[in-house]
């Protein structure tokens, strides 16, 4: 169960590794509590749905196994899309559509796909913890990096004093893309030295 | 242990030219440097001191950029300077507002260096040309900065009367048109060295004679900048600026001699070349006349820059040896 | 149970449970949702309108949502218009305050926006917002130097479309809410055009003396204005006998703003009515008085008393350009700009054509307030 814990965190870790779900990652992670909102909802959404579905793994027929996924998941994402809207009104006009988005997150149906529907219930719940974990840590350091050098807060408090002269560019798609870019370089270099070691 | 390459019978294929003058990668490069010289000259001379040390700013920041990657890298250090660094140093400065803070110039070479060419494996292997690279990210990231534009010779005004609206702006966006004279000797707002178009053709000149850049590539980018503007202009005079104002405004003849011209973007072809120069000669016309921006040249060099590979494929060079001509003529 | 039948039991099934625990959630959060959107609309009203015990709420059409707020008794103390219009990204929505008389804004507060982080998005900074307090639509916006009056507002260096959309979207608002509560727009040129100042000094008008001497080397067109010693009749005849041969009667009609409006009657019942009217051109100042005949206000001839030698490129003192005015009624427009247009603009100059457009037309509106008050 460790193992299927870990292995979302560094190895095959979501978006750094199998590149998927980037489309959130790049568009939300403009300030770090926006990235921590959004990788919270995954979180939730990811964990309690490989639960369920886990759960109920044996009685899905194969043949309709994609739409019941869609399903449960959906659910899922609407609870966290409603709950954000009633508690934390300002944090859901930021994130905007993407909570919905959710539900195409490739990174949730992955899973349910390639463990939560084949695994016991600890085991799921184990490797949902494990890649909401690894694109969490990828989406907030993502998020503070470019809240840093595109307005020179993190979280909202002010780091960098007023001689720090904003790049725009970092809060806008450019930027994202091309910190995402040196992240997964940073990424693929770690993989090829250990991998020669 | 691996013998010795000549002592192995091998048939070794290596694509054309196989014959290779002594016009290597060095002598072109610093060649090119010295063709840069006019529009420096004039570039300093209408816009001083700052504009010099923002040029040696972007060369160094290029220069060492390229080393210290090529160094953390592992490969040959070198290459840093056989000179293209530094006319991607000075080509960036050269677009560049003649006011920048020197860092920004800094970052913008760093970054047109390391992301516009390094990471796709240095020289010859970029797609994008890396001097406006850097300025494209420097646009995003500072985009105040980059708009903001002085008068020649500016300290002989007071300090909050210097700023002024490039040519191509005040066409634009308050309907004015700015003498020809002007426009050709330089004494306009704008980038160092897109003023004079006068100080561009000298050196572009310089480069045309060497047989260092293609002309028919730089003539089809003009050429189709001055007709699509002419016709436009033919259809609506009181909405378009005639063609002359096109070729003599803003950065087209900077690019059009030293930009697209870039050995390493263009096609290899000449035919490709020539639909290459109409390509971004189109786009020229359409950011500028009916885009947000008031100058086009930088974004249609570098969407032409995207469409390069294809229309190598399209225009594939000729094989020797297998065609019907006799003869080697292209 | 064949593998057919399982299939719908199966779906059917996590269909409904999902639908009913979806429904639970739904309904305990809808109230608190609905409160959220309300009270967000509120704080809005609050922050652009004083005062606001309770409103009132009425919608005008898809974009547009006009707030009557009242205070504890009941009186109207202002309107709230939350309007959406297109920025230079995406939509824009914004709550604008008005007065009771619903012509003079008292608030903006910027609701929504994708505009550009760092540029556009600056329209939610408080020093852009405050200067539409006791500002009055229609409004202008300007580069490069403070508002000189309460049509103008300053725009956002490097982000002039972002502020030029929320000054069309507030100036919507406040047409919008006229025709509701029935006040009309202050009678300003609506096709004034926002002037780019930016390439001549940032320095105030009457500073810039020195540096336009520098720019343009030339002296700039200047006549000698009136002397104040001399009778108000004979300034009037000084000034009207120019475009006017027989005048019985001509009196000056002194302006708030120094600009002068004169009236002469002639035989045959004519009357002409004279109006100075001054603006902004391309490079420095323009003055001019413009002489109409009334009841319809036709041009009968415009004498220029200040213009900057070089403006237009010198062509501004084209006779071609000004006889077009002449035998025109008040307001003309400019060629190209509707299936109405009058004047055609001096070649390579629409700037300046399009100020005098609006001057001229100013001309007239002056000379119909001035006209009210002789009567009064």
């Amino acid at each position: 169960m460790k193992k299927a814990f870990v292995n979302g965190l560094v190895k095959e870790n979501p978006v750094l590794v199998a590149l998927l779900g980037l489309c959130s990652v790049l568009a939300v992670s403009n300030t770090a509590i926006n990235s921590l909102f959004m990788a919270g909802s995954v979180t939730f959404v990811l964990v309690f749905s490989s639960f369920i579905i886990s759960i109920i793994r044996k009685l899905i027929p194969d043949q309709v196994r994609i739409p019941s996924f869609i399903v449960v998941i959906a659910t899922f994402v609407t609870i966290a899309d409603l709950f954000l809207k009633a508690y934390f009104p300002e944090i859901s006009k930021n994130l905007g559509p993407f909570v919905p988005l959710i539900v195409v997150n490739c990174i949730i149906l992955a899973r349910q796909e390639a463990f939560a529907s084949k695994n016991p219930v600890h085991y799921a719940v184990a490797d949902a913890l494990g890649m909401s974990i690894g694109y969490a840590w990828v989406i907030i350091v993502l998020g503070i990096v470019r809240e840093l050098l595109g307005f020179g807060t993190v979280f909202g408090h002010r780091v960098l004093g007023s001689w720090f002269h904003p790049f725009v560019v970092m809060l806008l798609p450019p930027g994202a893309f091309i910190t995402l870019g040196v992240m997964v370089g940073i990424m693929r270099w770690l993989q090829a030295k250990t991998a020669k070691s | 242990m691996p013998k010795k390459q000549e002592e192995r019978k091998l048939l070794i294929i290596t694509p054309s030219p196989h014959i290779k003058s002594r016009a290597d990668t060095r002598k072109v490069m610093w060649t090119t440097a010295l063709s840069l010289l006019p529009p420096v000259v004039a570039g300093v001379y209408f816009f001083g001191f700052h504009a010099l040390l923002l040029i040696i700013v972007c060369v160094v920041s290029a220069v060492a950029s390229e080393w210290l990657f090529l160094k953390a890298r592992n490969k040959d250090t070198s290459a840093a300077f056989d000179g293209s660094a530094v006319i991607t140093g000075i080509l960036l400065a050269l677009v560049l507002p003649p006011k920048l803070p020197l860092w920004m110039g800094a970052v913008g070479a760093a970054f047109g260096i390391i992301f516009g060419k390094q990471v796709f494996g240095g020289l010859g292997y970029n797609i994008f040309n890396p001097a406006l690279i850097g300025r494209a990210f420097l646009m995003a990231a500072f985009p105040v900065a980059l708009t903001t534009w002085v008068k020649p010779f500016y300290w002989r005004f007071p300090p909050d009367a210097i700023t002024t609206a490039t040519p191509l702006a005040l066409a634009k966006f308050s309907h004015q048109m700015t003498p020809y004279l002007k426009l050709f000797w330089g004494n306009v707002g704008g980038s160092i060295g897109e003023t004079s178009a006068f100080a561009i053709l000298i050196g572009g000149g310089f480069l045309i004679a060497r047989k260092i850049i293609d002309w028919t590539l730089t003539a089809s980018y003009v050429g189709t900048v001055f007709v699509l503007g002419g016709i436009l202009w033919l259809i609506n005079p009181q909405k378009y600026p005639d063609p002359l104002f096109h070729v003599l405004a803003g950065g087209l003849l900077l690019g059009a001699f030293y930009m697209i011209t870039d050995l390493v973007t263009s096609p290899l072809t000449r035919k490709g070349r020539i639909a290459y120069g109409i390509l971004a000669g189109i786009l020229v016309i359409i950011i500028r006349l009916w885009g947000g921006y008031p100058e086009g040249v930088m974004f249609s060099i570098l969407i032409a820059n995207a469409f390069r590979p294809w229309i190598d494929r399209i225009f594939v060079p000729r094989r020797f040896g297998t065609g019907r001509r006799p003869g080697g003529k292209r | 149970m064949k593998v057919e039948v399982k299939m719908v039991v199966v779906l059917t099934a996590i269909a409904l449970i999902s639908g009913g625990v979806l429904g639970v959630v739904y309904t305990k959060t809808k109230p608190k949702i609905q409160r959220n959107l309300e009270l967000a609309k509120e704080n809005a009203l609050k922050k652009v309108v004083a005062n606001v015990h309770s409103y009132e709420t009425k919608d005008l059409d898809r974009y547009t949502t006009v707030f009557i707020a009242k205070d504890e008794a009941g009186h109207v103390v202002g309107y709230g218009v939350l309007i959406q219009g297109s920025g230079f990204q995406g939509a824009i929505k914004l709550m604008a305050g008005f007065d009771t008389t619903g012509t003079k804004l008292t608030g903006l507060e910027i609701i929504e926006n994708v505009e550009t982080p760092g540029l556009g998005n600056r329209i939610t900074e408080d020093w852009f917002k405050k200067q539409f307090q006791g500002r009055i639509p229609p409004i202008n916006v300007v580069k490069g130097r403070k508002p000189e009056n309460e049509h103008e507002i300053q725009a956002i260096t490097g982000a002039t479309i972002s502020s030029r959309s929320v000054v069309r979207i507030v100036n919507l608002a406040q047409t919008k809410l006229a025709s509701v509560i029935g006040a009309a727009p202050s009678p300003e040129p609506k096709e004034q055009e926002p002037v780019d100042t930016s390439s001549v000094s940032k320095t105030p008008a009457h500073e810039e003396a020195e540096p336009l001497a520098q720019r343009t080397g030339k002296n700039r067109v200047r006549r000698p204005e009136k002397v104040q010693a001399e009778q108000p009749d004979t300034i009037c005849l000084k000034y009207m006998s120019k475009f006017v041969q027989k005048i019985l009667k001509c009196k000056r009609i002194p302006m708030p703003d120094s600009l002068d409006v004169f009236v002469a009657y002639g035989p045959n019942g004519r009357e002409m009515v004279g109006s100075m009217v001054e603006g902004t051109g391309f490079m420095d100042r323009i003055k001019l008085l413009v002489v109409m005949e009334k009841p319809d206000f036709r041009v009968v001839g415009i004498d220029i008393l200040q213009m900057a030698e070089g403006e237009a490129f010198g062509k501004g003192q084209d006779s071609a350009f000004w006889s077009q005015f002449i035998g025109h009624p008040l307001p003309v427009q400019l060629k190209g700009e509707s299936e109405t247009g009058d004047i055609d603009a001096i070649s390579g100059a629409t700037e300046t054509s399009r100020t005098v457009i609006a001057l001229v037309n100013m001309a007239k509106v002056r000379a119909e307030k001035a006209l009210t008050t002789l009567k009064s």
